[in-house]
């Protein structure tokens, strides 16, 4: 359940990610692109598309965060992201 | 290293692509550094919740309605060769066809018999027994004819009840085998 909760804050922080951003982390995180594919794919440069997924993974880290602060808040429990991250048993 | 040459290697360090000299300068940094530890904290969550495996989040009632659209779908139907009409075809044509032969082309039909005759004659022992036993019944009297015709009416004799056989028994265990 911790899984599936985390999951879904990933995808609507990705939501709020820029259009190019999102795209970008989308193509390397879940089409399993490696950079210079994905470079070619959208017309970039490999060193543009290294750039947008550091800076893309530090934005959705901060979406992240914002969404943790508004759900402890809100709902006075702990997230299953940053603040959880300890419980979640990655492979 | 300063902390702006450190971020510019996390990815690199995180896809495991650093070389081992940059590796260790790079965590030698992190250790100092609590702001470049943190960052490369934050991107590790990240990886870890982007690379972890994803699960696909179904309708409640997905099983049931595709359940109900499959059981809603006409039953298939196999294709069925028309094997009788084929059967009642050839039959047909080649009684047709010989009877012609022996009525508007007697000198052809000697030729061609006596040729075909040869040819069973020449390989009765080895290749079929059904020639053989048409050799031996119709051929007897040295009719050529005669031994064409009857060669032909043992083996159709042996083709509808080969068919008969097959649909008897062969068929009602390959569907049987095939619904289990």
């Amino acid at each position: 359940m911790l899984r599936a909760e985390a999951e879904a804050e990933v995808r609507a922080a990705l939501a709020e990610l820029p259009e190019r951003t999102r795209t970008v982390l989308a193509l390397r995180y879940y089409d399993n692109m490696d950079y210079q594919t994905i470079a070619t794919t959208m017309g970039l440069s490999l060193g543009n598309v290294k750039t947008l997924i550091h800076r893309g993974k530090l934005a959705l880290a901060h979406k992240l965060k914002e969404r943790e602060e508004v759900a402890t808040q809100g709902v006075g429990r702990k997230s299953p992201l940053f603040g959880g991250f300890h419980e979640l048993q990655f492979s | 290293m300063s902390c702006s040459l450190a971020e510019a290697l996390f990815e690199l360090f995180l896809d495991g692509e650093l070389a081992a000299v940059q590796s260790e300068r790079l965590i030698a940094h992190v250790d100092r550094c609590p702001t470049c530890r943190g960052v490369l904290e934050e991107l590790r969550v990240v990886d870890a919740l982007l690379l972890g495996p994803r699960r696909i989040d179904l309708a409640p009632n997905f099983s049931f309605a595709v359940m109900a659209e499959a059981r809603a779908l006409p039953p298939p139907a196999p294709y069925r060769a028309p094997i009788r009409a084929y059967l009642v075809s050839y039959l047909a044509a080649a009684w047709m066809l010989a009877g012609a032969a022996a009525l508007f082309a007697p000198q052809t039909m000697r030729a061609v018999g006596a040729a075909t005759l040869g040819l069973m004659r020449g390989a009765a022992d080895a290749v079929s027994a059904l020639v053989a036993v048409a050799g031996r019944s119709f051929g007897h009297d040295g009719s050529v004819l005669t031994a064409v015709l009857g060669a032909l009416l043992t083996f159709d004799v042996a083709l509808v009840a080969g068919f008969g056989f097959a649909l008897k028994y062969v068929q009602p265990r390959l569907v049987e085998r095939l619904r289990s």
